[in-house]
């Protein structure tokens, strides 16, 4: 099995190298170049995931046809628009609520845990349960200085 | 262009203000001859030497005045006015008029919810704020049309705008004053000027963008070089 990376080592790489990483773990992907660096450290991210309860079922005992329907790979998540400030990237959280995703993606956004969480413009809760496509905004405060 | 005159009130001449002050009126002077521009100018505090390595001025001084003299003579089609006030509750409605575009150039949460509020009383009014931290800030429109918000007010985004902490210039000692400043980047200001800038740029030369404006809220980052536009509509169906 190939490295597994850290998201702080995939935060200390260049986007060129998160496409090479994209590459060496077979990520499906039409087009590399289109894709923001968050967006390429989620693939990885996700994909490790992946692999890693992929792995963890087959060093299992034996299941039966009913234990191996109720372990396979449940079709993924749909993609959300998380916006923090100027950082923005789609991530497969649909089905989370935002408080579940967050836990996830603070780090990943530079995301004030004070933050007011907005979905499609309008304030929400952190108990929300995201729907595909939607456009969840966790609001950066106000630059404070001009003078 | 959708404007037959243009009231522009810029509070606040510092880092941003003082960038952003000379864009405004050169896009305004090439304006249609027809249409009065009115641009003032609203600061109590004065230039001195330290403060040339962000702000544009020719002489130390009362900001606005000294900001005034040099524009007067750049834009000679353009009406200025310098108040060498800083924006309080009490003259704020002397200073902002229906119809007016402001422009909110200050460094403090508490003049910018005296603004804020302001507007929110107003029947045809835009409120351009701006600001920054070290190496990120944003820029967000707030704007009232026939009585209603067209875009939400900074308030109602922002909690640390509508429930502000510190004090306003106005309320500082001047030793209290002498100490408010933190480390800026002079890119950081220019970004948030040229924000600024697109927003009126829009405003002034897009036909029906104070009903169905194209901007909302700006963030952007230096770090990573991303600018992100936000929508700010007003999404309720009462006037808030």
């Amino acid at each position: 099995m190939s490295k597994i990376y850290s998201q702080a080592e995939l935060r200390g790489m260049t986007r060129l190298r998160l496409r090479d990483v994209c590459k060496e773990l077979r990520i499906p992907c039409s087009n590399f170049n289109n894709q923001t660096y968050d967006e390429l450290t989620s693939l990885i991210l996700q994909a490790q995931s992946e692999r890693e309860s992929s792995a963890i079922a087959q060093t299992q005992e034996p299941q039966s046809n009913a234990q191996r329907l109720a372990a396979a790979p449940q079709p993924k998540a749909g993609m959300v628009r998380v916006i923090s400030g100027a950082s923005a990237a789609v991530f497969p959280i649909a089905g989370c609520t935002i408080r579940s995703a967050l836990a996830d993606l603070h780090q990943t956004l530079n995301i004030d845990p004070n933050a007011q969480p907005y979905v499609n413009g309008q304030t929400a809760s952190l108990d929300h349960v995201l729907q595909e496509g939607e456009q969840l905004e966790m609001a950066k405060k106000s630059g404070d200085k001009a003078l | 262009m959708p404007h037959d005159r243009l009231d522009i009130v810029i509070v606040g001449i510092g880092g941003v203000g003082s960038t952003l002050a000379p864009l405004i009126s050169r896009h305004c002077e090439h304006l249609p001859s027809q249409v009065p521009v009115r641009i003032t100018i609203v600061d109590g505090d004065a230039y001195e030497e330290k403060n040339a390595t962000r702000q544009a001025f020719a002489r130390c001084g009362n900001k606005a005045t000294a900001t005034v003299e040099m524009l007067c003579v750049q834009f000679p089609r353009i009406t200025f006015q310098a108040v060498e006030e800083y924006l309080t509750p009490e003259n704020v409605s002397f200073l902002i008029g229906e119809g007016a575009i402001v422009f909110c150039c200050v460094d403090n949460n508490p003049s910018r919810k005296v603004m804020d509020d302001f507007i929110g009383t107003l029947t045809d009014a835009v409120l351009i704020s701006g600001g920054n931290d070290l190496t990120d800030g944003n820029v967000q429109m707030y704007i009232r049309r026939d009585g209603r918000d067209v875009t939400r007010s900074l308030s109602s985004v922002h909690p640390e705008t509508a429930r502000p902490e510190g004090k306003a210039p106005y309320e500082m000692s001047c030793e209290e004053l002498a100490m408010a400043s933190s480390p800026q980047l002079f890119l950081a200001n220019a970004f948030v000027a040229i924000l600024m800038f697109l927003c009126l740029y829009h405003l002034v030369e897009m036909e029906g963008a104070l009903d169905n404006p194209r901007l909302g809220e700006l963030y952007f980052d230096l770090q990573t070089g991303r600018v992100e536009p936000v929508d700010r509509t007003n999404k309720l169906k009462e006037d808030s």
